[in-house]
């Protein structure tokens, strides 16, 4: 099956301060129709960037974003710019935001807000966008549209401004849905909500779901496929259920050894990993896991490991497990 | 949050009280403009210095013309001045403030607060003097200087608030929905300022008037009309010799106004501060 979104090649620079570091290093990956695929990487490792760097939000001076080719729907859109790329924007591939609260417009009701979305891209007068707009509403499941669409963000609890969030980014039926830290924000009710919700898009209209989190146990319960990212950089990718089974790479099997696991004979001790995720300006050469790594031996640090197939996935390691 | 706002604002007695006051003025500006108040302002209709009386119930000038009449007439003038300044200087500060806070450490920025520091460097009453030689006595000159001094401090405000709101999450969504920048400004950062924009214009209005009525003093700014100005003109030399019917008619009536509109823009900075009801 022909992949909806397929990146190839792509990094992102960073021009502040002088040096010129990356923040995503050669990147790539696709994603099917219909399905899920995580993204799992601690605070700061380039997630968020790579989303961004899809949806090409990152400008010049500040960021340097190159890709062999992004390709949505067997197009590339890395080269598009301007007015091309904001066509595409919240109509083929849209984005949800980690904080509801602060990505929403607080002096806009919810209902103006998705209708000015609907407005943008689809040639809709007033009268049906706000049908369309209503009916979006009722489709993440309030059940009362007329009532939220009336709404402004302050008046709603946090899950239901991410659930107003995926209304607004769904509401034009994008083939690709980037879901950055949806439910990090949110409680564990709110969460199995906007999971299940995430779910559904995928059923009903086979929309690509890129679920990016820190958090192993939604990744697992909600992707077909994972990937595993540090410093920018993809360590690991496999189906989620052979990636948790049978974790490659060290780091992947240090982040599954972190979850503490409560039962009658197993010590209350977690496993954490040693040592510090270095600094994005002070990147170590060669795998930038290998000073942090039990198994790395000295070339691990001459140059950085390539991507290679292991057990129905691929490893960047020279020493996988 | 209109429901609210206008909640909060109804609750606040002197808010009301200043309210009342403005709207008074605003039917008296209605009505002169309209031809049914203070139209015989410039009519000859008593003598000399009448004192209060059926006839004239604030006395008569020097040269026998009502003094209600003028007064009224006063005060469609100064709203009327008011409103021009405030709205063309308020639109004024909120274009280029948004400008300058949205290009952030670029050119534009640095040219609007360049010539925002120009004009504030130069003293007001010189520049209006300057502005009505340069436009040759013209009816517009105080309204030109006005306009072109009063809109820097609300682009300096202006300026900082969007570069607040610019790194606002919602921003990014906004761009993440497709649209340009100019549209993001415009659906989305100016509304967002909205609070700033109506105070300040309620400031920018109050000194408008005050500013209109001082120029009209000093023979810079009302010329072929009436203004407070020109009555507190007058009246500097009436007072030495006890009639004090423009002086007591033009002050009282600035000083209520101005008053009314400080209610007013107080208590409406309380109901619009968003700040307080979202974070």
């Amino acid at each position: 099956m022909k992949p909806v979104l397929e990146v190839r090649e792509l990094s992102v620079r960073a021009n502040s301060s002088g040096v010129r570091h990356r923040l995503v290093d050669n990147v790539s990956f696709s994603i099917s129709a219909g399905q899920a695929t995580g993204l799992v990487g601690e605070s700061g490792c380039g997630k968020t960037i790579t989303a961004l760097a899809i949806m090409g939000l990152l400008k010049e001076p500040a960021f340097t974003v190159t890709a062999a080719a992004i390709e949505l729907n067997g197009r590339d859109i890395s080269r598009l710019g301007g007015r091309q790329q904001r066509a595409l924007l919240g109509r083929d591939i849209a984005m949800v935001f980690q904080q509801p609260g602060t990505a929403l417009d607080p002096v806009f009701t919810l209902g103006q807000q998705i209708t000015r979305v609907i407005l943008r891209h689809r040639n809709e007068t007033r009268k049906q966008a706000r049908q369309t707009m209503l009916q979006a509403l009722g489709k993440v499941g309030f059940a009362d549209a007329e009532a939220f669409a009336a709404a402004y963000p302050h008046e709603l609890s946090g899950g239901m401004r991410q659930l107003a969030m995926i209304a607004m980014a769904t509401v034009c039926r994008p083939a690709v849905v980037l879901a950055d830290e949806p439910t990090t924000a949110l409680d564990p009710g709110a969460t199995a909500l906007i999971l299940q919700q995430l779910k559904r898009l995928q059923a009903d209209h086979g929309t690509a779901v890129l679920l990016i989190s820190h958090d192993l146990a939604v990744i697992r319960k909600n992707c077909r496929d994972a990937m595993i990212m540090y410093c920018g950089r993809i360590l690991e990718a496999n189906g989620a259920g052979a990636l948790f089974a049978r974790p490659r790479h060290p780091y992947t099997a240090g982040l599954l050894a972190c979850i503490p696991r409560i039962g009658p004979r197993r010590p209350a001790v977690v496993d954490a990993i040693g040592g510090q995720v270095p600094a994005m300006t002070d990147l170590p050469s060669g795998c930038h896991f290998a000073p942090r790594c039990e198994r790395a031996d000295p070339t691990c640090s001459r140059a950085a490991p390539p991507p290679e197939a292991l057990g129905g996935g691929t490893v960047a390691c020279y020493r996988p497990l | 949050m209109t429901g609210t706002a206008w909640q909060r604002l109804r609750d606040n007695g002197p808010g009301i009280a200043g309210l009342c006051i403005v709207l008074v003025f605003a039917l008296v500006a209605v009505c002169a403009w309209s031809g049914l108040l203070g139209q015989g302002w410039a009519q000859v209709t008593g003598g000399r210095w009448e004192s209060a009386g059926p006839d004239h119930w604030f006395g008569t000038n020097l040269l026998g013309q009502d003094i209600l009449a003028r007064t009224l007439q006063g005060a469609a003038n100064a709203i009327e001045t008011g409103l021009i300044v405030t709205v063309f200087s308020i639109f004024l500060g909120a274009a280029l403030g948004a400008l300058s806070g949205w290009s952030g450490r670029g050119w534009p920025d640095e040219l609007v607060l360049w010539i925002a520091g120009v004009l504030d460097s130069i003293p007001f009453y010189l520049f209006a003097a300057a502005v009505a030689y340069a436009l040759q006595g013209h009816e517009w000159s105080m309204h030109v200087a006005m306009i072109v001094t009063f809109w820097t401090t609300t682009a300096r405000i202006v300026r900082g608030e969007v570069m607040r709101i610019k790194s606002r999450e919602f921003v990014e969504a906004a761009r993440a929905m497709g649209l340009n920048g100019f549209t993001i400004v415009l659906r989305h950062v100016l509304p967002n300022t909205l609070h700033i924009l109506v105070v300040q214009a309620t400031i920018t209005f109050v000194a408008a008037i005050k500013t209109e009525v001082i120029l009209s003093f000093l023979g810079l700014g009302v010329k072929d009309g009436v203004s407070w100005g020109l009555m507190l003109a007058e009246s500097s030399q009436e007072v030495l010799a006890g009639h004090f019917g423009n002086f007591l008619a033009a002050s009282i009536s600035l000083f209520l106004l101005l008053m009314g509109f400080n209610l007013l823009a107080d208590a409406l900075q309380d109901a619009l501060d968003t700040g307080k009801v979202i974070r």
